[in-house]
């Protein structure tokens, strides 16, 4: 196998990880100094753990599917999809069990067979659209679809 | 179908697409760069998924910011699909998305992949966080203003 095409495999397993929300697999995937540089994120193993648990806490179904990928060099980009249902709190939102299902890109950087390096760019705009959608409108929906006839 | 492109040169005509056409309005090279049978996968609401749609797209988006040009931070290249990661950086002088003219500098970063076959652009991709767009010109709805 390449590197980049072993670069790829890690990528995503990673994924596959975040998907069955098996966390205990993170050490051997992400490095200890991950470099997260997503807006407003500090570095570090520990602060990823805790960012991926709370997503899956907030979205248990939470899915990272992948349209793309393509690795070049020590670097691998990844466009995917991100869904989930919102069942329990988000920040200061409370549980609306709105659907989201929105595009973004993740690029990576791979030292050592680890992902040492983060870059992302989600469609922010979609996530903030369908999460603040009103519930309200959603469950008088679901109400009158499960009425028994 | 055989693709005649290699990684470097797939890589330098996306390159080509965002600094000339987009970059600086060459609308002729748009024509050379597309090809006739071009999907864009994220059309922006509104637009078609074709050339035509793109190429309408690249004039709102002069026209709105005259100075529009991006910053490639890098790009990528496997088979016949390059990535590339760019902040746009613009003034607003004309309308955008229904927003009058602020006069202010916005910027915000985009990634794209786009396959090219043949010396030509001939899939596309997109995302771009118009959500810190819109923030900056201070376009979002009341109800979601932070």
């Amino acid at each position: 196998m390449s590197d980049s095409e072993a670069n790829k495999a890690i990528v995503r397993r990673y994924f596959e990880m975040f998907n069955s929300g098996d966390m205990n697999q993170l050490a051997d995937i992400v490095s200890e100094d991950y470099g997260d540089k997503l807006e407003g994120q500090s570095s570090g193993i520990a602060v990823i753990r805790s960012y991926l648990e709370g997503l899956k806490a907030s979205f248990p179904d939470f899915t990272w599917t992948i349209e793309q990928i393509i690795g070049e060099g020590d670097r691998v980009a990844v466009m995917n999809r991100v869904s989930g249902t919102q069942l329990n709190d988000f920040g200061d939102i409370k549980a609306t069990g709105n659907r989201v299902d929105f595009a973004a890109f993740q690029f990576y950087r791979i030292a050592d067979g680890k992902l040492a390096e983060h870059w992302e760019i989600a469609d922010f705009a979609k996530f903030q659209e369908q999460l603040t959608a009103k519930p309200a409108a959603t469950a008088f929906k679901s109400f009158q679809s499960n009425l028994k006839t | 179908m055989t693709n005649t492109t290699t990684g470097e040169a797939a890589k330098a005509i996306v390159r080509r697409n965002t600094e000339e056409v987009q970059g600086k309005g060459d609308f002729a090279m748009f024509e050379e760069l597309f090809a006739q049978d071009f999907v864009d996968h994220t059309p922006q609401p509104g637009r078609t998924a074709d050339r035509q749609g793109a190429r309408q797209l690249y004039h709102v988006l002069r026209a709105a910011f005259p100075d529009f040009h991006a910053v490639i931070h890098w790009q990528a290249v496997d088979g016949d699909l390059v990535t590339t990661f760019k902040t746009y950086h613009g003034t607003h002088k004309g309308e955008f998305f229904g927003i009058a003219p602020t006069g202010r500098s916005i910027q915000f970063d985009t990634v794209d992949a786009m396959r090219v076959r043949n010396g030509q652009i001939a899939e596309h991709w997109g995302v771009a966080n118009l959500f810190s767009l819109m923030e900056q010109l201070g376009a979002l709805p009341a109800s979601i203003k932070t």
